[in-house]
C-alpha cells in the first residue's frame, strides 16, 4: 500500500503514535505525555522489530511509557505514550493522577488494530477491482486497435510499389500520416502491459536482432509526433551486429526518442546513434532539453519521479516512461545511462544543455 | 569401390527455397477475434495459415497431433462449449504440449499485463502480444521456419518422441534409414510400414506426420 495512503488512513487513530522519522502524531482521543515530547532519544522504534505477527505487541520504553507494535499493509505501526492496566497500576498517586488519561485497554488496542486491517483490505480489494475493470476495457481498446490495423495496412497494401515502406510512401502525406498514427497507437500500446506486468519484458524467445532496422522502424513511425513540434529526427551510425534481444526492446527507442520528443526545445534536431560495439549494438538518443540535476540523475528512472522542470516544460508526463525503459533494458541484462554535457544554458529561466541516454545491448 | 554405409538422415537435410518453405508450412491461428492476425495479407505473401475462431474435440485433436509446425494461439476464448473444462487458451497449450512437446505453439493474446496469464507465456516457444502488425507476423514467422522447419528439426522431433515412447535405438535407425530412402526415392511411405518399423506407439500418427512432412521437404531439393 502506498505509504500516503497508508498515513491518510492512520490519521483518525485515537492513539499517540510515533513515526520511524521519531515524529510524534497526537491521536484523535490522547496525547503523548509530558514523557515523550521531552524523550531526547525516542526509542519508541526499536519496537518495530517485536512485530512480526498481526497482533498488537506491547512493551515498555525506557521511561516507563507503554509502547503497542503492530502490521498494518505490511508496515508497522507503533502506538506509543499509553498505559495499559498494569502499568499504570506500578505508578505513584501523583503520576496516576498526571497520566490517567494515557490509560487504554489492550482490547480497544486489538478492536482498532483489527479496524485498520478492515479498512486496508478494503481499500485494496477497490483498487483491484478498478484495475480489473480498467484492464478488462483495455481488452477492448486492443480489439478496436487490431481492426484499425488491418484496415490501415489492407490499405498500403493496395498501392503500387515493392515492400509496405514503399508502398506507404506512394501515398498522399495526409494518407501517410493517418497510417503512422495508427502504427504509433500501436506502439505504445505494447507499453500499457508492462505497468502491472514486468514479466512482459521477456515474453517470448530471444532472437538476434537487427537492432539499426528495429530503430529506424520506430524513428520513421515517431516522425509524425517530433514535426508536430518543429523537431528533426536525425539517424545516424551503422549496425551490422545481432545481438540477441526479446521483441520488448523496440520500447527503449520509443520512450527514449518520445522523451526527447517531449522535452526539446522547438526546432531542435534530436539525434539517434546506433553503433556496433564488441558483440553488440549501442543506441543513444542525445536532446537539448532541461539540464537535470545531479541529485536526481538516477531517479529520474524511479516509476512516478519526474525531474525538476519536466512539468514546466511538458504538462504531460507521468514519470512512468523512463522507468519502464529500464525495466526493459533489465530484461536485457542491460542498463540505460544518462550523460548530460553540463553546458546549462538559462532558456526562460530554465537550465539546458545537450542531454544523452545510452543503452548497449549485448555487449 | 564404395562400401556400403547405412543411410543416415544428414545425407538428406538440404535447404529448401524460402518460398517454398512459406507454403509448405502449415501455420493455424486460434483467435476468436478475425481481425487480431493478418491471415489474409499473409496469405497473399504465399504463406499457408488457416484461423480457427475456437478449438473443439476434433481440432484440439488435430493440433496434439502435430498437423501444423506452427501454432498460434490465444489465451480466452478459443475453446468450443464441448471442451470447456480443458481451461481455455493455457488448457489447449498444456494438452498439445503433453502430448507432443515440440509442437511449436505461440502465445498470441493482448493480455500480458494479467500477472495470472503468466504461465500462459512462459510454457508457449514464443510470443506475439496484440496489436500486431504485418511485419511483426511475418517475422516471427520467417524465423521460426528458420529455427523449426528443417529435416533435421523434424526428424529430431520424431526422435524426441520415439525415445519418450521407449522404441529401442535399433529401430529408430531402421525407421531412419526407412525414411532417407523414401525420400531420396521421391516416394512417400505408409502408416502401416512405419507401424511395422517401431510398433503401435501412442504417437504414431504424429511421428508420421513428421516423417511425412520430411519427405515433403525433401521433394522440394530433389
Amino acid at each position: 500500500m502506498h505509504p500516503s495512503v497508508l498515513e491518510a488512513t492512520l490519521s483518525s487513530s485515537p492513539f499517540p503514535r510515533i513515526r520511524g522519522d521519531g515524529t510524534l502524531v497526537r491521536g484523535t482521543s490522547i496525547d503523548h505525555p509530558l514523557e515523550c515530547y521531552r524523550c531526547p532519544a525516542r526509542r519508541c522504534s526499536e519496537a518495530c522489530a517485536a512485530a512480526t505477527g498481526d497482533a498488537p505487541v506491547v512493551t515498555e520504553c525506557h521511561r516507563g511509557m507503554g509502547v503497542a507494535a503492530m502490521r498494518v499493509a505490511g508496515t508497522t505501526v507503533v502506538v506509543n505514550g499509553i498505559l495499559l492496566a498494569d502499568q499504570l497500576s506500578r505508578l505513584s498517586r501523583r503520576q496516576k493522577r498526571r497520566l490517567a488519561n494515557q490509560e487504554v485497554q489492550l482490547s480497544a488496542l486489538v478492536a482498532w488494530h483489527a479496524k485498520l486491517e478492515g479498512v486496508v483490505k478494503m481499500i485494496r480489494e477497490t483498487i483491484d477491482q478498478r484495475v480489473e475493470d480498467t484492464l478488462g476495457m483495455l481488452h477492448d481498446v486492443q480489439t478496436a486497435v487490431s481492426s484499425l490495423l488491418r484496415n490501415a495496412e489492407a490499405y498500403v497494401e493496395q498501392q503500387p510499389g515493392a515492400g509496405f515502406e514503399a508502398k506507404l510512401d506512394s501515398l498522399e502525406p495526409a494518407a501517410v500520416r493517418v497510417v503512422k498514427s495508427v502504427q504509433l497507437l500501436q506502439a505504445r500500446m505494447a507499453l500499457v502491459p508492462l505497468l502491472t506486468n514486468e514479466h512482459a519484458a521477456r515474453y517470448g524467445q530471444r532472437h538476434p536482432t537487427p537492432v539499426y532496422r528495429v530503430v529506424d522502424r520506430v524513428v520513421r513511425v515517431m516522425r509524425i509526433s517530433a514535426e508536430k513540434e518543429r523537431l528533426s529526427l536525425n539517424l545516424l551510425g551503422t549496425s551490422r551486429n545481432l545481438p540477441e534481444a526479446y521483441d520488448s526492446f523496440e520500447t527503449i527507442p520509443l520512450i527514449l526518442i518520445d522523451n526527447a520528443i517531449k522535452y526539446s526545445r522547438a526546432g531542435q534536431a534530436i539525434e539517434i546513434r546506433v553503433n556496433d560495439v564488441p558483440r553488440g549494438v549501442s543506441l543513444s538518443v542525445t536532446s537539448y532539453s532541461p539540464s537535470i540535476p545531479e541529485a536526481q540523475r538516477q531517479r529520474i528512472f524511479e516509476r512516478g519521479f519526474r525531474a525538476e522542470h519536466a512539468a514546466t516544460v511538458a504538462s504531460r508526463g507521468s514519470g512512468l516512461g523512463l522507468y519502464l525503459a529500464q525495466v526493459v533494458a533489465r530484461a536485457h541484462g542491460a542498463l540505460i545511462r544518462h550523460q548530460c554535457d553540463g553546458a546549462n544554458v538559462l532558456v526562460g529561466g530554465i537550465p539546458y544543455c545537450n542531454n544523452t541516454f545510452s543503452v548497449t545491448i549485448g555487449g | 569401390m564404395s562400401w556400403f554405409r547405412p543411410s543416415r538422415i544428414n545425407d538428406i537435410s538440404s535447404i529448401a527455397p524460402p518460398a517454398e518453405l512459406k507454403k509448405r508450412t502449415k501455420v493455424v491461428v486460434v483467435d476468436d477475434d478475425e481481425d487480431s492476425f493478418p491471415v489474409k495479407a499473409l496469405r497473399d505473401e504465399g504463406y499457408t495459415i488457416e484461423w480457427w475462431a475456437s478449438v473443439d474435440g476434433a481440432a484440439l485433436s488435430r493440433l496434439e497431433r502435430g498437423d501444423f509446425d506452427i501454432v498460434i494461439l490465444d489465451i480466452q476464448g478459443v475453446t468450443a462449449p464441448s471442451l470447456s473444462d480443458t481451461g481455455d487458451g493455457l488448457g489447449v497449450l498444456r494438452r498439445i504440449k503433453a502430448v507432443n512437446p515440440k509442437q511449436v505453439v505461440v502465445a498470441f493474446s493482448g493480455q500480458s499485463y494479467d500477472l495470472a496469464s503468466v504461465p500462459f507465456w512462459k510454457m508457449a516457444d514464443d510470443a506475439l502480444r496484440k496489436p500486431v502488425t504485418i511485419i511483426q507476423c511475418k517475422e516471427l514467422i520467417d524465423r521460426l521456419i528458420a529455427e523449426h522447419v528443417s529435416v533435421r528439426g523434424y526428424w529430431d522431433n520424431i526422435c524426441h518422441l520415439l525415445e519418450r515412447s521407449g522404441v529401442e535405438k535399433r529401430r529408430i535407425t531402421k525407421l531412419e534409414r526407412a525414411v532417407v530412402t523414401a525420400a531420396k526415392q521421391g516416394r512417400g511411405i505408409t502408416l502401416e510400414e512405419v507401424r511395422d518399423i517401431i510398433g503401435s506407439i501412442e504417437n504414431l500418427e504424429t511421428v508420421y506426420n513428421w516423417i511425412r512432412r520430411i519427405i515433403a521437404l525433401c521433394t522440394l531439393v530433389f
